[in-house]
């Protein structure tokens, strides 16, 4: 398998590092049968121990799609780390967390970092295809007054609006949509099973007719996934309720992506009745951070004539 | 001899008179001759081919830039106006109505108001907005519970590729691909029990490992990992037009379709 979808072995144990340490606490909190007393304990441990850069991938992993106070500390911890992962961290939960107050965190956090660092992150969200994420974007570059970045917002305007339909390289019509997938449900989507003994990190593959595993990585027995190989990685993470969850509890996690999604001849043959709209939201969201950015700068409001020429160009 | 009553000299003035005329004369005319032949037509094509003219008074459009509202303004409107007026400005206002002195502009992405004369400046982003919405986290949670969700074991995951994020090195997979095909004919071979051992939930785990670690690095593992009960029964991995079925023989083998992958 290619490297992309694999950590190296140092940073595998890492995982295994995080992954062990959160084991431990969870094992620590069963005797705590109070969910509250439960949530505290383990902000607690989180906040007690020590961690480091290396810890950022299983930290965001685990932590990113707890509760509130949790993922707060999770943006101090990163805050503390003064690492350009720990910025693209930051970044990515300046735009998608769903509390305000994380995400202004996120973005305090941010003012001290270099702007190359989260730039990229900050502008691929304003293309995402949830409105809300281009919009949390937006907000972040002008609280940070990245003016750097107008260039390639004055380019972005351009742009179609990401949930457009648009022509495969083979002709075929596609749509890019939101989706979301059961985390516990569909380990071996994401992740390549564990077919040796010697994998690093693994974790059990739950069945749907048992609770869940108490422990879940490095779990033994039963068909193992390997945390070490990801095909897949979520954009963010969300807990919603399940109506019918069976003996999984009620809050489940959901892991949510992107995916290009080839359309039927009849929906293809109905857009081509339908002409695109020039007003989207992530277009929207463009234009905002162009003109804060820019009042920022120059009283007059005027552009210049190099914006001019960029917004005319071809 | 030169006299001052000698009508053919001529006084000095009178030189000059003469030089300038010879100067001055065929200066205006070529200054003529270029404007009207050479720079107006210049001038002329550089003007707006639309008419943005108030009523009756176009002299005084040419002499003075116009300014224009955009309603709706988007980058194609700029461009649009980019390719009539050099240089070009575009000043645009919340303002809707035409200007009692305005005319319409009707270009080919978004109507334009002429609202008074002067200089056209552009500014896309004055009808960017000021603010932008703030979703209360509930909502937000309701927007995303409602977005469809895959399952691992649906037809709608039918190929990993389709996501934005997916990471595999599929060339190096697949210029893998011919050295390990030997690998899994070999473990085909090993596998002639493979209908046996299939009757147990051991033996199933076995037979999903072999081929899963025959397949690694070889082709996409996506659907030969998660699903090996599914193609137990289908008797058939689609491997990205790669199929491999279970023979007769209780040989995995890769199976040439009419397309002639295989």
């Amino acid at each position: 398998m290619g490297d992309d979808c694999r950590i190296d072995s140092s940073q595998a144990e890492e995982l295994q590092s995080v992954s062990a340490t959160f084991q431990m606490f969870r094992r620590n909190l069963l005797k705590l049968s109070d969910p509250v007393a439960k949530e505290a304990a383990l902000l607690k441990a989180v906040k007690d121990q020590r961690w480091h850069y290396r810890h950022i991938p299983g930290l965001m992993q685990v932590l990113s799609a707890e509760k509130e106070p949790l993922r707060l500390e999770l943006v101090r911890i990163l805050a503390k780390i003064r690492y350009p992962q720990s910025t693209s961290a930051l970044a990515r939960i300046a735009v998608f967390d769903l509390s305000a107050d994380v995400r202004a965190q996120a973005v305090d956090a941010l003012q001290k970092r270099q702007p190359e660092h989260y730039r990229d992150k900050l502008l691929s969200g304003l293309r995402y295809v949830w409105p809300p994420a281009a919009d949390n974007a937006a907000r972040a570059l002008v609280s940070l007054d990245d003016r750097d970045a107008y260039e390639q917002l004055v380019e972005m305007v351009r742009e179609p609006d990401p949930l457009a339909p648009f022509q495969t390289a083979d002709s075929h019509w596609a749509k890019n949509e939101l989706v979301r997938v059961n985390h516990m449900q569909n380990c071996l989507l994401c992740h390549a099973p564990a077919v040796t003994s010697n994998a690093r990190v693994t974790g059990a593959v739950p069945s749907p007719y048992d609770p869940l595993p108490r422990v879940y990585y490095n779990s033994p027995g039963g068909f193992l996934t390997r945390a070490d190989v990801t095909y897949l990685r979520q954009d963010f993470s969300v807990v919603h309720a399940v109506e019918e969850h069976g003996p999984w509890p009620e809050q489940q996690r959901f892991d949510y992506f992107v995916r290009e999604r080839q359309l039927t001849e009849q929906e293809a043959a109905e857009l081509s009745q339908h002409a695109s709209s020039e007003v989207y939201p992530q277009r929207a969201a463009v234009l905002f951070a162009m003109r804060m950015l820019r009042t920022n700068e120059s009283d007059d409001g005027r552009p210049s004539s190099n914006e001019l020429l960029l917004l005319s160009a071809d | 001899m030169l006299t001052p009553d000698n009508p053919q000299l001529s006084s000095p003035t009178d030189r000059s008179v003469r030089i300038a005329a010879a100067v001055l004369l065929p200066t205006v005319f070529g200054f003529f001759v270029v404007r009207h032949i050479w720079v107006l037509p210049e001038v002329n094509r550089e003007r707006p081919t639309v008419s943005v003219g108030l009523p009756g008074d176009t002299n005084h459009i040419e002499n003075q830039t116009p300014v224009v509202a955009v309603e709706q303004p988007t980058p194609q409107v700029v461009q649009t106006i980019e390719l009539t007026h050099r240089p070009v400005f575009l000043r645009v206002s919340q303002t809707t109505s035409v200007d009692a002195a305005g005319a319409t502009l009707a270009l080919s992405h978004a109507p334009l108001e002429v609202t008074d004369v002067g200089r056209i400046v552009a500014d896309p982003l004055a009808f960017a907005p000021r603010s932008l919405p703030e979703r209360e986290p509930q909502v937000l949670h309701k927007e995303l519970a409602d977005a469809a969700e895959l399952n691992l074991y649906g037809d709608e995951l039918d190929s990993k590729r389709r996501f934005n994020n997916f990471k595999l090195d599929v060339t190096a997979e697949h210029e893998k691909f011919a050295a390990k095909q030997k690998k899994v004919s070999q473990l085909a071979t090993r596998g002639e029990l493979a209908r046996r051992r299939a009757r147990t939930e051991r033996g199933r785990r076995d037979i999903q490992a072999e081929i899963s670690a025959a397949l690694y690095g070889t082709a996409d593992p996506f659907r030969a990992s998660f699903q090996p009960l599914k193609w137990w029964m289908n008797g058939r991995i689609d491997l990205q037009g790669l199929p491999l079925a279970m023979g007769d023989d209780c040989r995995w083998q890769w199976v040439t379709t009419a397309a002639g992958n295989g």
